[in-house]
């Protein structure tokens, strides 16, 4: 299954029917909303069973996500708050059973913002803590309908702490949407990040990225799929079965990973792993390759070629 | 402290020997030699010859420093003249050679570990990386040879001192020393050294400081070429080795330690091919053979090298490659002494600079 985030349909708009079309139209299998509000914003269960409908009778499959789950953050959580009428968890459960009613059985979640990992209000472990204790009350429910999460690897969680919400909440009912080009932003790199998660990883996004020294550091630059540094070869080796999503990213994260603060809020950096992105920054210098970023639109169709060759 | 040369390397060592070498650091401004080892001196360790060298050394009030040899038994081979002046008894060579150097008053002795391999670039160029026996198993050996010869240093009052030498790292160096007893050991620290092993000189000092006895002090330029880093000597002040924050932690460990600047070799004296020295500092497994290395140590590493280039291009410095065309047609005499100039003025204005206790060059 290859699929396309929404974000990403070429003349992404507001109608989410077009954007069906539009996916189907670029020979795509699948379409990832961020959150069923895309669909029906008062989750209404006809009228998310009719999308539904329209999707399969395009043939594609639907995925979702549920947004930022950091609960420590209650500006994060506040639209789910509402849909639950005040109360998170009844929120929570209306969403996963939009997100069934769409067939999206492992609906995923980041856990917040770059700007959280550094938040002073709450230590990160702290806010860590919160989301799991949200997620293991929310495990029976998941059982119950057969269903998972998966927690994305995003720009403000290590692969390392990933693993350890999994064991705190269950690896049946909490899985992992691998994005290797944040893990790069935590200072790892994407191979032994995969290695890390590899049992739990169920869905795949596919982008790539290069790497380029900063003055305190060095800054992830998106590039065009295929010619960057994710060993995308051995990462769909490793994951085969998993669902894969193109998803185009626009950050140009900084790594000022010279930088003490920096290095004081990356527990469990590893050598290998610093000299992975800084061999690649190395080598873009080397090699002149000074340019910044292409944007997600630029990127797709060296995309939908890199997913016409490979995927098939 | 005072600013000496490295007797070996001195422009033209060998065409002067060691007494006239001696006059011609003095000529130098210099207040000191350190020959590398006492068979330097004298390869018979003859008494006599070895008096004249400590006298004369005397007369100009100059220190006079020296060593022994490799002390790793899987490198010894390579040195088969440490054997035979024991007549067969490699122990026994070192005893004479410790009671030789005692003799004249030479009782902080170098030694190292292993031999850099100029005819290979990469890891095998170090011992470090030798696939017959593993470093660990050499480290071992070392050890184990230094309790043999811990004994004979305690009653001639000696302490054997460790190089950071291109293979060690100072982790493995400080680990030596206080294993065998610090008594009887010590540490060569080379400022530059150090860098080969992906270890950031300030954050070097500061670990072997309390053991340094004896210093090679060095500059080296440090440059990516792709995603490997070329090491290629400079003068003192011209590399990445920031002496303004080392020397201040030498000196505050051990205000009498003499700073000897390590000089890169004339090609008259030594004719030879120049030698590329790299370190694969991205590969996985040459950075796993370094398993005390922290990331907050190898970001600094990373951010000296990066902080480096700038003034490379700021200062329209030479690259790597144009520096070692340019050294192997030209740099002889008056290039090597002028190197030697450059790094004992640098080394003497960081001192003057931190009011370090430096003895000034004499009249």
């Amino acid at each position: 299954m290859t699929g396309l985030v929404r974000g990403n349909v070429p003349g992404f708009g507001h109608d989410p029917r077009a954007d069906l079309a539009a996916t189907a139209g670029l020979g795509l299998s699948g379409l990832m909303f961020g959150s069923p509000f895309e669909i029906s914003p008062g989750l209404d269960r006809d009228e998310l069973a009719a999308f539904k409908a329209d999707a399969d009778a395009l043939g594609l499959a639907l995925g979702c996500g549920l947004g930022s789950l950091n609960v420590a953050r209650p500006e994060r959580v506040a639209r789910i708050v509402d849909a639950g009428g005040g109360d998170l968890r009844a929120g929570l459960l209306r969403l996963l059973d939009a997100a069934a009613l769409l067939g999206a059985r492992t609906p995923y979640f980041y856990v917040g913002t770059i700007e959280d990992r550094l938040y002073a209000g709450l230590a990160w472990a702290d806010q860590l803590a919160h989301v799991a204790a949200v997620l293991r009350e929310l495990a029976p429910a998941l059982r119950e309908r057969g269903m998972s999460l998966l927690v994305k690897t995003h720009e403000e969680i290590t692969s390392a702490e990933i693993v350890a919400l999994i064991e705190a909440v269950g690896p049946d009912v909490l899985g992992v949407a691998f994005d290797p080009v944040n893990v790069v932003v935590r200072g790892e790199a994407p191979l032994p990040a995969a290695r890390r998660l590899a049992p739990h990883v169920r869905q795949v996004h596919l982008d790539d990225c290069d790497i380029r020294w900063t003055g305190r550091g060095v800054r992830r630059v998106l590039c065009p799929m295929g010619e960057g540094v994710v060993d995308w070869p051995v990462l769909l080796a490793s994951f085969a079965g998993a669902a894969c999503w193109i998803d185009l990213h626009r950050g140009e994260f900084d790594m000022p990973l010279f930088e003490p603060e920096w290095q004081a809020h990356a527990p469990g950096l590893a050598v290998a792993e610093l000299g992975f992105l800084a061999g690649a920054a190395a080598r873009a210098e080397t090699a002149g390759r000074h340019a910044g970023q292409a944007s997600p639109a630029e990127r797709l169709q060296p995309m939908l070629e890199w997913t016409r060759e490979k995927l098939r | 402290m005072r600013l000496g040369v490295d007797g070996r390397k001195i422009p033209e060592a060998a065409k002067r020997g060691p007494v006239a070498s001696l006059d011609h650091g003095k000529q130098l401004g210099l207040d000191g030699l350190f020959f590398r080892t006492v068979l330097d001196m004298s390869p018979t360790l003859d008494g006599g010859y070895l008096r004249a060298i400590r006298q004369r050394a005397d007369e100009l009030d100059m220190y006079l420093e020296t060593g022994l040899g490799k002390v790793n038994p899987y490198a010894t081979p390579e040195a088969p003249e440490l054997r035979q002046i024991g007549d067969g008894d490699i122990v026994l060579g070192f005893r004479r050679m410790m009671e030789a150097c005692a003799a004249i008053d030479c009782r902080e002795l170098w030694v190292g570990t292993a031999n850099y391999k100029v005819a290979y670039v990469g890891r095998y160029a170090y011992d470090r990386f030798r696939t017959d026996v593993s470093w660990d198993e050499q480290l071992r050996a070392t050890e184990s040879f230094l309790r043999k010869l811990a004994p004979i240093a305690r009653d001639l009052g000696i302490h054997i001192n460790i190089e950071t030498h291109e293979e060690i790292t100072s982790f493995e160096v400080v680990r030596l020393v206080e294993s065998v007893g610090p008594d009887v050991t010590g540490i060569v620290f080379d400022t530059a050294n150090v860098l080969q092993r992906a270890e950031h000189p300030v954050w070097a000092a500061k670990r072997v400081a309390p053991y340094v006895r004896q210093t090679h002090v060095k500059d080296a330029l440090v440059a990516y070429d792709g995603d490997i880093l070329d090491f290629q000597m400079r003068p003192c002040g011209k590399g990445v080795v920031d002496f303004g924050a080392i020397l201040p932690i030498l000196a505050a460990a051990r205000p009498e330690l003499n700073l000897t600047i390590e000089n890169y070799e004339s090609f008259s004296d030594r004719p030879r091919r120049f030698a590329r020295l790299v370190m694969e500092i991205s590969d996985p497994d040459w950075l796993a053979a370094h398993p005390d290395l922290t990331a907050e140590e190898y970001a600094a590493y990373l951010d000296m090298v990066q902080r480096y280039r700038q003034r490379m291009q700021a200062e329209g410095m030479m690259d790597r490659p144009s520096w070692a065309a340019w050294a192997e047609q030209n740099f002889h005499y008056d290039e090597a002494v002028a190197y030697i100039e450059q790094s004992a003025a640098h080394i003497r204005e960081v001192c003057a600079a931190q009011r370090l206790p430096l003895r000034a060059v004499a009249a």
